[in-house]
């Protein structure tokens, strides 16, 4: 080494690290943290209902002994499934706003079959769909699949580690998000978003997970099976855009990532991406619930 | 506004920097911009009382680096074997001399890593660094010395880079 300086070479290499960093507009920054306070107010606004609630349901039935049966904490939860249950078709345009945390209920409008519990068990085989799995995001046919780079920004990689395991987690009404198994910020799990654009395609970003956000909100459809009879489905949000893949960075008009929020509407060339979404295993994030 | 106003400034002017020298700590490039992104983030949320800090910027580094020493625990604990190809990645437009230093600093505990970064990059006393790091003096000179050994003998098994070189005085 030619410098005979230590704290000279610490600065060369703190400078390197000054010029090649990315960083956030500072808008950008308050933002995503204006989000995730929101976020947490939504959070505990669901909780103390839960916690009220809980507590009226128990006056209720203290003060209504042997009814026939006890209602069902939530009437959309379903019996548990062990299969990869599809969501069901998509709906019309949602009724309303989402305004509550995630349940664990899969994405079915089939009525519970089974005595009501709060929290179905957990599946052996697994529903990716229940909120309690993690998987991947597999485009049908490809090498790669969807992760995170160091920015926070949708990939394609070939890395299958923490930053590509994703949880889909309903918000409501067959929407979802998509959100990350390992990679924490402020010990927040972040959700997948479509970036806002004025053109065809968006890029697609893991920010603080927002209720109200309907860029995170995404629908899966299934589109049918891969020759190995797994379900595919394409995956969007309630604005007709879909998670592509776009490896040549064609839609993103190059530089992308591999990954675009593409918009697909009348007329629009056929380059939807089916996914397959591979089970691995039984997620480790805190439940909300 | 005004405060929205306020902190783009603060951000403007201080981010790189403490970019940097959270870089310095971590030889990580991902990583730092994870640790400082989260940093500045958690000042915006609690920016009435950083604001009024005798030094935001310390704040921030502070917080940068436990953000960056959590992320680098873990990464060592789970990512142990792929972590080499992410160094080899992020080394990539430094000097030999300095992937070294890179290389050097990741062979030493974070607590070292730090207090050397501290004293070497941004200049801060040893009795400055004691507040920020919230450690005795005694503490903070005994890691020093032992951060600047180790990576001395980290650095003369490559190269003859550190031979009697690091000897300051805290």
């Amino acid at each position: 080494m030619p410098s005979n300086d230590f704290g000279r070479d610490l600065s060369a290499l703190a400078a390197h690290g000054e010029r090649t960093g990315h960083l956030s507009p500072a808008a950008a920054i308050r933002a995503r943290a204006d989000r995730r306070r929101r976020n947490r107010q939504v959070a505990t606004g669901a909780l103390a209902f839960l916690v009220v609630g809980g507590i009226g349901v128990g006056i209720a039935v203290n003060q209504q002994p042997r009814k026939a049966a006890p209602p069902a904490v939530t009437p959309t939860a379903p019996a548990p499934s062990v299969t990869n249950t599809p969501p069901a078709p998509l709906p019309s345009t949602p009724s309303s706003p989402p305004s509550r945390p995630p349940s664990n209920s899969t994405p079915t409008s089939t009525p519970p079959t089974s005595k009501p519990t709060s929290k179905p068990p957990r599946t052996v085989t697994g529903n990716v769909f229940a909120g309690d799995r993690e998987v991947l995001l597999l485009p049908e046919n490809s090498e790669a699949t969807v992760a995170l780079d160091g920015n926070e920004r949708a990939t394609l990689s070939d890395n299958f580690g923490d930053r590509a395991l994703f949880v889909l987690n309903e918000v409501s009404g067959g929407r979802y998000w998509i959100q990350t198994a390992r990679i924490r910020s402020g010990g927040e799990a972040l959700c997948l978003e479509a970036g806002e654009t004025s053109g065809a395609a968006a890029p697609v970003t893991a920010e603080g997970c927002d209720a109200a956000a309907q860029r995170q909100l995404w629908r899966f459809r299934k589109v049918g099976e891969t020759s190995d009879g797994k379900p595919k489905y394409t995956i969007r949000t309630a604005g007709d855009y879909y998670l592509v893949q776009d490896p040549d960075g064609t839609l993103s008009g190059g530089g992308g990532t591999g990954i675009v929020a593409a918009y697909i509407g009348e007329g629009t060339p056929d380059i939807d991406t089916p996914f397959v979404l591979p089970d691995r295993g039984e997620a480790s994030q805190p439940s909300l619930d | 506004m005004r405060d929205a106003e306020e902190f783009d400034a603060f951000y403007a002017g201080s981010s790189r920097r403490v970019l940097g020298q959270v870089y310095a700590m971590t030889g990580n490039r991902a990583e730092a911009e994870d640790a400082v992104a989260e940093a500045y983030l958690k000042a915006w949320d609690r920016w009435g009382t950083v604001r009024e800090a005798d030094s935001p910027e310390a704040w921030v580094r502070r917080v940068a680096s436990r953000n960056a020493v959590s992320a680098w625990r873990k990464a060592v604990n789970r990512v142990r074997a792929h972590h080499r190809d992410a160094v080899d990645q992020e080394i990539e437009g430094l000097s030999p001399d300095h992937v070294a230093l890179v290389h050097a600093l990741k062979q030493i505990p974070a607590d070292q890593r730090r207090v050397i970064v501290l004293h070497h990059l941004v200049g801060l006393s040893v009795g400055e660094i004691a507040e920020e790091v919230g450690a005795p003096t005694g503490t903070v000179k005994a890691r020093l010395a032992r951060g600047r050994r180790a990576m001395a003998a980290h650095l003369s098994e490559s190269d003859e880079y550190m031979t009697g070189r690091v000897n300051h005085d805290a």
